[in-house]
């Protein structure tokens, strides 16, 4: 109980800073770091507030360790990990879990792969055993993975090629990078997707699912000297593996602006921008997080309050700066009115972005962005399931979960100029790719 | 910034269209899996209860685990309430409200929101309208009186209204690029045939069309009333001081009668009546099937909500084994207990390659079937109930989540200590309640069918379930409704 007060008070004290500055005193939770000689790392986070608890395992793997030919293996073995071990067979990972009144699920990203389990306390036991087994060993079939495949598939079709959106940060994608794995979508090109065996996969799971690849978290009820115990005897006698080979930071600079045209049956024309920007372990990604929600969040963001409310030129903005390990990219994407010209969204958006280098925002829009960026940070942290997936980000992107205790700091201390700095260095016409959606009827796209 | 998010990669599957629901056999070796017991400690304190002068009921939970304070103020009046012919009046006037107050325009309204870090957003729904916010604890005040100024003060200004009604017209055309939102609307419109529960919220670009200025606030003028109105504080707050400043910034609203929503019960579809719906760029075809269900307060809904867990929630579900683990035709389908306040519906949902929709609706079928006979092995029935008790307090972990189920209680007519009683009472359903409930609700043979898809390779198909009725997506959103549909 004192520990949960202690995580309260701290967080309190880190909204008081609105306007004042920054307190010391920061996020706090009492984390319990703890590595196997196999090199497994296990963060763990008691707190009572439900009578649950969330636990993650974060690999260090996602499309960027994929090659062309290959690419989806990443996302695709994540929906292999639930379909059996030597000791339980396909289906009973979930089946168990879901009679103690748990769920589970995984996501993939460019970076890592992220698999997840909650549940009531007591069903504790049971998820070490069942995580430790599927990291000890899969039982791959190729009929396991002939179905799955179909899913993914499916998956595939939905998110990408039947979704405008998806196709357009496909080719935005694939236009920025030229030579790194960013280039390629997470979920993987179809003809890849059929050309992945079942030895890719065993071959992609020895590299990649050592326990010296991997952080486990767990937080919320339980007492974390008993869950060390479990998880030291369960996953002790998984052997460590030489580290994955690394990922080679390839990409070229980019020289000029990069455009690409997505001509498909839709109702509105779309623009997006992708900008060239540091890895998120750089020192500007502060400032150009700040930018990002300066630009695009809230409605009394640049974005929403000129083009979508004054100048009614797009229905939607989103701006994103994509935490990645390796140089990442910035995002801007706006869906046009009707009767909006694709010509004339871009040259507004171009006009709104290309200002910054020499705008200043003013003390209060500078202020508001942080305030923002603090209390969504708060609430990022509202489940058990919230915390535990903070704590993970912030192991893999800043190399240590206890960057969640004072990142604050750091966007606190983001100036007027720093925002201009980055902006003019990265937010540049030479340094962005433009992809447009051109609306086509449906007769004159390509019939699959 | 934050962890991927917008652009974050596929997870292993998701639950497709709306509504929420998690995405769900064999026991191991023959031994059924032992129930949970209940989870110790979970009790929801009632949330501290004051009614104002004016009417409006404060309802303040006190949860003290994050420094955030959560505001949810329901208007029991949605799209059901909504004029004939005038379909989405009352989501243009629940957009309306964030575009200025009487002393702020929409532009200050949300610096000053915005400035601390606070959200505010609005949203109508079929039953209700909400307001909600979120703001750190220390700004609860700022919350306070901003929340109650966007309700109180709206200024509904000429040009801010034709605005948001240009806005609600792109939105519309813009959806017809989303086969899943496409999907649902159909649906909806195509199962009640002309009630209003198959209105779209957003309305169709004919009746916004039709939608001025005046409806608008003679919606808000009739319908936003204190007396018809909930106001829900769940976060780190004192309840007395929450009460306080609820009496202080709301008693200006003043009290008037509001006329009742009457709504007749939807007629159920009777043999099977498809629509399907020409996208003929589309590689994948969503697909919907259902009937009418059951109004949230139904006897009926736990037996209901058991064995639909068993048929289609979660990971492990019959269609999720059949449909996707098995024969691989999916990614995701489900099937969902979709209970409003009055009426309801019982339907799957679901997608596939189009070469592989007929197959995905037999299999899914035949799962229905199933259920209906009264095939129901206790270990499944054990799971669900085990599943959908297990997960409730996660469900109402955080403050938000809570303060929509505080508010269900009351616009769904539940008892008081319904969110107490939600796992005793999953867990005291027996199998023979749910067959009952599953061969009175779950249907079969009378079905209403919705494919979103290229017609030309999915109609002779479809024609073997029953008669077809092809619409282009252009007019399906206007005209879902099947032919001679009964005026409600």
């Amino acid at each position: 109980m004192t520990r949960l007060l202690r995580c309260t008070a701290a967080l309190a004290a880190l909204l008081a800073i609105r306007t004042a500055p920054l307190p010391a005193q920061e996020i706090r939770f009492n984390v319990i770091p703890y590595r196997l000689d196999n090199g497994l790392k296990v963060l763990a986070l008691e707190d009572h507030a439900v009578p649950a608890m969330s636990y993650y395992t974060f690999f260090r793997v996602g499309s960027r360790d994929e090659r062309p030919g290959r690419t989806g293996i990443s996302h695709l073995f994540e929906h292999m990990m639930f379909n059996g071990t030597k000791k339980y067979g396909p289906e009973i990972f979930d089946q168990m879990l879901e009679s103690k009144g748990g769920r589970s699920n995984a996501f993939t990203t460019e970076d890592l792969t992220v698999y997840y389990e909650d549940f009531p306390s007591e069903a504790l036991d049971m998820v070490v055993d069942l995580e430790a087994d599927r990291m000890a060993g899969l039982a791959i079939t190729e009929e396991s993975l002939a179905h799955e495949r179909d899913v993914v598939k499916e998956e595939r079709r939905l998110r990408a090629d039947n979704d405008l959106e998806g196709s357009l940060f496909e080719l935005l994608q694939g236009t920025a990078f030229l030579a790194h794995p960013y280039q390629w979508p997470v979920v993987g090109w179809m003809p890849d997707l059929d050309a992945i065996t079942s030895k890719d996969c065993e071959e992609y799971f020895r590299i990649h699912y050592a326990p010296n690849n991997a952080t486990i978290i767990l937080v919320g009820d339980f007492k974390p000297e008993r869950a060390i115990g479990l998880i030291s005897k369960a996953y002790g006698p998984i052997p460590a593996q030489p580290a994955p080979p690394p990922v080679v930071r390839d990409e070229p600079d980019q020289q000029g602006e990069r455009r690409a045209i997505l001509k498909r049956a839709a109702q509105l024309p779309a623009v997006a921008f992708a900008y060239h920007v540091p890895p998120t372990s750089s020192e500007e990604v502060f400032a150009l997080d700040l930018l990002q929600i300066i630009l695009g969040e809230g409605e009394s963001s640049l974005l929403n309050r000129h083009l979508v409310y004054e100048k009614e030129l797009a229905t939607r903005v989103r701006v994103e700066n994509a935490w990645r390990l390796d140089p990442s990219l910035f995002f801007i994407y706006a869906e046009a009115k009707p009767g909006t010209s694709a010509e004339a969204l871009e040259a507004a958006l171009s006009a709104e972005v290309d200002a910054l280098a020499h705008l200043d925002v003013g003390a209060v829009s500078l202020q508001k962005a942080k305030n923002i960026r603090t209390t969504s940070q708060v609430k990022a942290l509202k489940t058990n399931a919230g915390k535990a997936e903070q704590l993970g980000m912030f192991e893999a992107y800043f190399g240590g979960y206890a960057r969640l205790f004072s990142v604050l700091k750091n966007y606190q201390a983001v100036t007027g100029a720093d925002l201009q700095r980055v902006a003019a260095r990265y937010l540049t016409p030479e340094n962005r790719t433009v992809v447009t959606l051109v609306p086509a009827p449906a007769a004159e796209v390509a019939k699959p | 910034m934050s962890p991927p998010r917008g652009v974050r990669g596929p997870a292993r599957a998701l639950v497709p269209a709306a509504a929420s629901a998690l995405l769900l056999r064999a026991a191991l070796a023959g031994a059924a899996p032992a129930p949970v017991p209940p989870a110790a400690g979970f009790h929801v304190p009632a949330p501290a209860r004051t009614l104002l002068k004016n009417g409006l009921t404060v309802l303040v939970q006190e949860n003290h685990a994050i420094p955030l304070v959560q505001f949810r103020l329901m208007i029991k009046a949605g799209s059901t309430a909504d004029p004939a012919g005038k379909e989405g009046t009352a989501a243009i006037l629940s957009r309306l409200l964030k575009r200025g107050t009487k002393s702020r325009s929409g532009s200050q309204f949300f610096e000053e929101v915005e400035f601390v870090g606070g959200t505010i957003d609005t949203i109508a729904g079929p039953d209700a309208s909400f307001v909600w916010g979120e703001f750190a604890a220390r700004d609860a005040e700022v919350g306070f009186n901003l929340l109650a100024d966007l309700v109180l003060n709206p200024a509904f200004r000429p040009e801010e209204f034709d605005k948001e009604k240009r806005l609600a017209l792109a939105g519309i055309v813009d959806s017809l690029d989303d086969p899943e939102r496409v999907a649902q609307r159909a649906f909806a419109s195509w199962l009640y045939a002309g009630h209003p529960y198959g209105r779209p919220v957003e309305g169709t670009e004919r009746s916004v069309q039709a939608i001025g200025r005046d409806d608008v606030t003679a919606f808000y003028e009739t319908r936003y009333a204190p007396g018809n109105a909930v106001l829900a504080v769940v976060g780190d707050v004192s309840a007395a001081q929450a009460a306080q400043r609820a009496d202080h910034y709301f008693a200006a609203w003043k009290r008037r009668a509001v006329p009742e929503v009457r709504l007749a019960d939807p007629q159920p579809v009777h043999g099977r009546r498809i629509l399907l719906v020409d996208k003929p760029d589309a590689t994948q075809s969503q697909i919907r099937f259902g009937n009418i269900g059951i109004r949230r307060a139904d006897p009926d809904y736990f037996p209901l909500t058991v064995g639909n867990t068993v048929l289609g929630g979660g990971f492990t579900s019959w269609l999720v084994n059949e449909v996707r683990v098995k024969r691989g035709l999916t990614y995701a389908i489900s099937s969902r207990v979709e209970a409003h306040r009055t009426s309801g519906s019982f339907y799957v949902t679901t997608f596939s390659r189009n070469a592989a929709v007929l197959e995905t609706i037999r299999v899914a079928l035949d799962q229905v079937r199933r259920l209906r006979g009264g095939d129901l092995p206790g270990d499944d029935l054990d799971k669900a109930r085990s599943y959908l008790a297990g997960l409730y307090p996660l469900r109402l972990e955080s403050p938000d989540d809570l303060a929509a189920e505080i508010l269900d209680v009351d616009l769904y007519g539940l008892d008081p200590d319904s969110i107490n009683q939600y796992q005793k009472r999953v867990r005291a359903v027996q199998a023979d309640a749910v067959k009952r409930a599953a061969a009175r609700r779950v249907p079969l043979d009378d079905l209403a069918i919705v494919v979103v898809g290229p017609a030309e390779t999915l109609k002779k198909d479809l024609e073997t379930l029953g008669p077809v009725t092809v619409r282009p997506i252009q007019s399906a959103l206007e005209t879902a409704e099947p032919a001679g549909a009964p005026a409600h």
